[in-house]
């Protein structure tokens, strides 16, 4: 089963420091869902993982998980500011 | 995708002014050609990760090394106008700007560097399709196996003589 922070990119953890120190603040709704945008891979689900990181700030990591444990299109999104 | 497509895009990421209704386009840029047409405008190479399908590349237009009269943990290495090109099954999937990208060993932690990085942007696509988001000054201080672990081809204290800085 793959790590996904194995699959983060530099610009990850210059903004927002060493994932170690991230804390995972739980999953967003719909994370799990089958993928179906057109991009997804086959027998995909798409997961979406909520943590603060090295400064506090929520973000969000965004990834398709195969059916065979590996991970792609790892990537860090900003969290949206809640009203 | 034509070549024609691929050097369009290729000035695109040299100048870092994107158009948002090309994105589609990106989807089949080829990480390989663009860096080859970008290297002799970027030509230091800070970054090199291949990961299974996933090949990302840190490229600079410029980079400097300081040195300190005070000794190699006051040292430091800039690397100005960096671009981080990523591509996964061979097309790109992130392109990202920063101004500047300055490194030092850590005043903090111990085996570690201190990155501060300029403001840019990083244009990407994950699982719901083409993002932009904003890149802001940060400085962070990073474990040197999570750099190597990264990519990150620059020896900490690797200064050279003929780039020094004698008022450093």
């Amino acid at each position: 089963m793959d790590d996904p922070f194995d699959f983060l990119e530099f610009d990850a953890i210059v903004q927002h420091g060493d994932p170690k120190n991230w804390k995972h603040k739980g999953a967003k709704s719909g994370s799990g869902a089958i993928a179906r945008s057109p991009n997804a891979p086959s027998g995909t689900v798409k997961i979406y993982e909520i943590y603060a990181d090295e400064f506090g700030k929520e973000i969000e990591l965004h990834y398709f998980r195969h059916s065979d444990g590996r991970v792609s299109q790892v990537k860090v999104t900003p969290r949206r500011m809640q009203p | 995708m034509s070549t024609a497509q691929a050097i369009s895009w290729v000035d695109k990421i040299k100048t870092g002014a994107v158009d948002l209704s090309d994105l589609e386009s990106l989807d089949n840029v080829a990480l390989e050609e663009v860096v080859e047409q970008l290297r002799p405008a970027f030509p230091v190479c800070f970054l090199d990760r291949r990961l299974r399908d996933k090949r990302e590349i840190g490229l600079a237009q410029k980079w400097r090394s300081y040195a300190s009269k005070q000794g190699p943990a006051q040292s430091s290495q800039v690397f100005r106008n960096c671009r981080l090109l990523t591509c996964e099954t061979g097309n790109l999937t992130t392109v990202t700007t920063m101004t500047f990208l300055r490194v030092r060993p850590s005043s903090q932690k111990p085996e570690s560097l201190e990155l501060d990085s300029g403001a840019g942007y990083s244009l990407y696509r994950d699982p719901d399709g083409w993002k932009i988001k904003l890149m802001e000054e940060r400085t962070v201080h990073l474990p040197v196996p999570l750099l190597k672990k990264h990519g990150w081809l620059i020896e900490p204290l690797s200064l050279h003589e003929s780039m020094i800085d004698s008022k450093g």
